[in-house]
């Protein structure tokens, strides 16, 4: 340890006298942050009401008898479930003499991000790879690099490195970033809540138990009321923190990140798509019901794309389904890719309908451009020409110098000679 | 559950020996989350949405909790956590689809403000630029000790280390940040 280490209680960083020059600088930053705006009562409100829709869903946790009995029973041991069919009967006796099991207190399976609505802090221009479904390589306009040998027509490649051309520029192109569209998709889940939770300050809307103390209705209605008995002196607080709530699952989240870090590194930076699988694989592998296998499945949509196999970023992307695929990055842009290969795939059936509800809400210019040429190329090929003109001149007079401009001129020449 | 097991239920500690309902818990100290949030998760956190996810946590684990420390501390653990993943979640989806600094940049603007509030979020947000790049635990202390003014010994509570584990922490972290933040300076200067 560095003699300066401090070894005592020390002043605010802001008040200490002889700072060195970045230090002073550096504390002088931190001076000028502004206090966090706190919650008003309104947000508290809306939380509360989603948290009671929320926690209606959550699963009651498995009681731990039945681990206890679950465990006898894989290792078929009598003994074992004897004791647990003990614990069972005994249960209020014996349950505070067992220690209490590591990391119990919070674990990341608990709070499950891929369960939490995230909020979208932007929208990205995928731009690269969708339209390859819909235009010929000689309509595509001439890119940044990109030779749309694997069937890809490349995108504008607005964070492609100055060495990056060819099959490489073209998977940096998946992540080209877009118009930002903030997104908050779990607040509106929370009409059907019945129940409320009163905010600080007390809007009234808490139900209260009869003796006095406000009790959570879901706990009521699921019949797993919280801790409550009568009152009696509580005994002074334990010194030992509890174990800490990231013990349990932080490594396997670690383990997690390094592959899907592996992965990305190959697909990005190594411009390796076959390497990135490989990891994606090891990754789905080893969690396949990981904290970040929806990140795994982008990822794997993109190496797909890069070797060609659209089919499969298909099939993966449907397996995403379409509720998870708009709380993910690119969750716009990904549901226009879906729409433009399932076009591609002749299933123009199942992709205008998908055209449609993403052209019912305001989309990012480069979104809105695909699923407007897409929607026109199922109209063609469903024997729909009235629509499908309609559509590319839509198409046009929004996007008049946009990527699928010159296409959509010809297809709309093609159409009105039909 | 035991009566034993109840009796050292923070839920019932904070009360004098009342039991308390979450509910109660949550229009106790949901202000408290929320700045914690907001703090450890900088500017680009969604507060509502980790606050949720606490007392939902909270509501999960409410019957494992056997009350080693007090509510308080539960609770930011808990809001640690959650802000912990968050935080790692959107580093992957940031690189998923963009860059950081692009995704800095996207940072929702409060419109038009006097010039000191745009100071002030500018400054706010170099802090977070900074900070984000820290190990977790220089990270939380620095944002513990300096921004939330708590004094050592409620750092050390709230995060389960040594008094004088924190000291050391802050040490190094305050040396981290500063030579971080004129690391930022010379790249911007470039």
């Amino acid at each position: 340890m560095s003699a300066r280490t401090p070894q005592g209680p020390v002043e605010r960083w802001r008040d200490a006298p002889d700072a060195e020059a970045s230090q002073a600088k550096a504390a002088a930053l931190v001076g000028r942050v502004p206090a966090p705006a706190e919650l008003s009562d309104e947000q508290l409100e809306r939380i509360g009401e989603r948290l009671v829709a929320r926690a209606r869903r959550v699963r009651a946790p498995m009681p731990s008898w039945l681990k206890w009995a679950i465990g006898a029973g894989a290792f078929g041991g009598a003994p074992l479930a004897f004791a647990a069919v003990l614990r069972l009967v005994f249960a209020p006796a014996v349950q505070d003499e067992l220690p209490r099991p590591s990391g119990e207190g919070l674990q990341p399976a608990a709070v499950s991000p891929a369960a939490v609505p995230m909020p979208m802090p932007m929208e990205i221009d995928l731009t690269a790879p969708g339209g390859a479904a819909l235009v010929r390589p000689e309509d595509a306009p001439a890119q940044a690099g990109g030779s749309g040998e694997d069937g890809l027509a490349p995108g504008p490649q607005k964070r492609a490195g100055p060495d990056e051309s060819g099959a490489s520029a073209q998977i940096a192109g998946h992540g080209g970033l877009g118009a930002d569209s903030p997104a908050s998709p779990g607040r509106g889940a929370m009409g059907a809540a019945s129940g409320k939770l009163a905010g600080p300050g007390g809007s009234g809307t808490a139900k209260s138990a009869p003796g006095g103390a406000a009790t959570w209705a879901v706990h009521r209605e699921r019949g797993t009321a919280p801790a409550r008995v009568s009152g009696t002196a509580a005994p002074a607080l334990a010194a030992a923190p509890p174990p800490s709530p990231a013990a349990g699952g932080a490594s396997s989240l670690e383990a997690e990140s390094a592959l899907l870090s592996t992965a990305l590194s190959r697909l990005r930076l190594d411009k390796d798509p076959s390497g990135a699988l490989e990891a994606l694989d090891e990754h789905r592998r080893q969690f396949p019901r990981g904290v970040l296998r929806d990140e795994e499945r982008v990822g794997r949509v993109d190496a797909l794309l890069a070797l060609g196999r659209r089919p499969e970023a298909l099939a993966e992307l449907e397996a995403i389904g379409a509720g998870k695929l708009e709380q993910l990055p690119r969750g716009t842009d990904l549901r226009v890719l879906e729409a433009e290969l399932l076009s591609e795939s002749k299933r123009c059936d199942r992709a205008v309908p998908l055209f449609d509800a993403l052209l019912a809400r305001p989309l990012p210019a480069a979104a809105d451009e695909r699923a407007l040429f897409g929607r026109a190329s199922c109209r063609v090929e469903l024997g729909e020409p009235d629509g499908a003109a309609a559509d590319l001149r839509r198409c046009l007079a929004r996007h008049p110098s946009g990527r699928f401009a010159a296409a959509a001129r010809r297809l709309l020449e093609g159409v009105a000679d039909e | 559950m035991s009566p034993a097991l109840v009796n050292r239920s923070p839920l019932v500690q904070e009360d004098a020996g009342q039991p308390l309902a979450l509910s109660e818990v949550y229009r106790r100290h949901a202000r408290q989350v929320g700045r914690w949030a907001a703090r450890l998760g900088g500017p680009a956190i969604d507060v509502e949405d980790v606050v949720q996810e606490v007392f939902l946590a909270a509501h999960r684990k409410l019957a494992g909790f056997r009350g080693e420390a007090s509510l308080t501390t539960w609770l930011y653990r808990i809001t640690e956590n959650v802000v912990r993943h968050r935080r790692r979640k959107d580093r992957w989806r940031r690189w998923l689809g963009g860059t950081a600094d692009e995704v800095a940049a996207e940072v929702p603007s409060p419109g038009p403000t006097p010039i000191e509030a745009v100071a002030a979020r500018q400054a706010n947000e170099r802090v977070y630029r900074v900070l984000d790049g820290m190990k977790e635990k220089y990270r939380t202390v620095l944002i513990l000790f300096e921004l939330e003014e708590h004094s050592g010994e409620e750092v050390a509570s709230l995060t389960g280390a040594k008094i004088g584990t924190v000291w050391v922490w802050l040490h190094r972290a305050r040396a981290d940040f500063a030579k971080r933040l004129d690391a930022l300076d010379a790249k911007e200067s470039s």
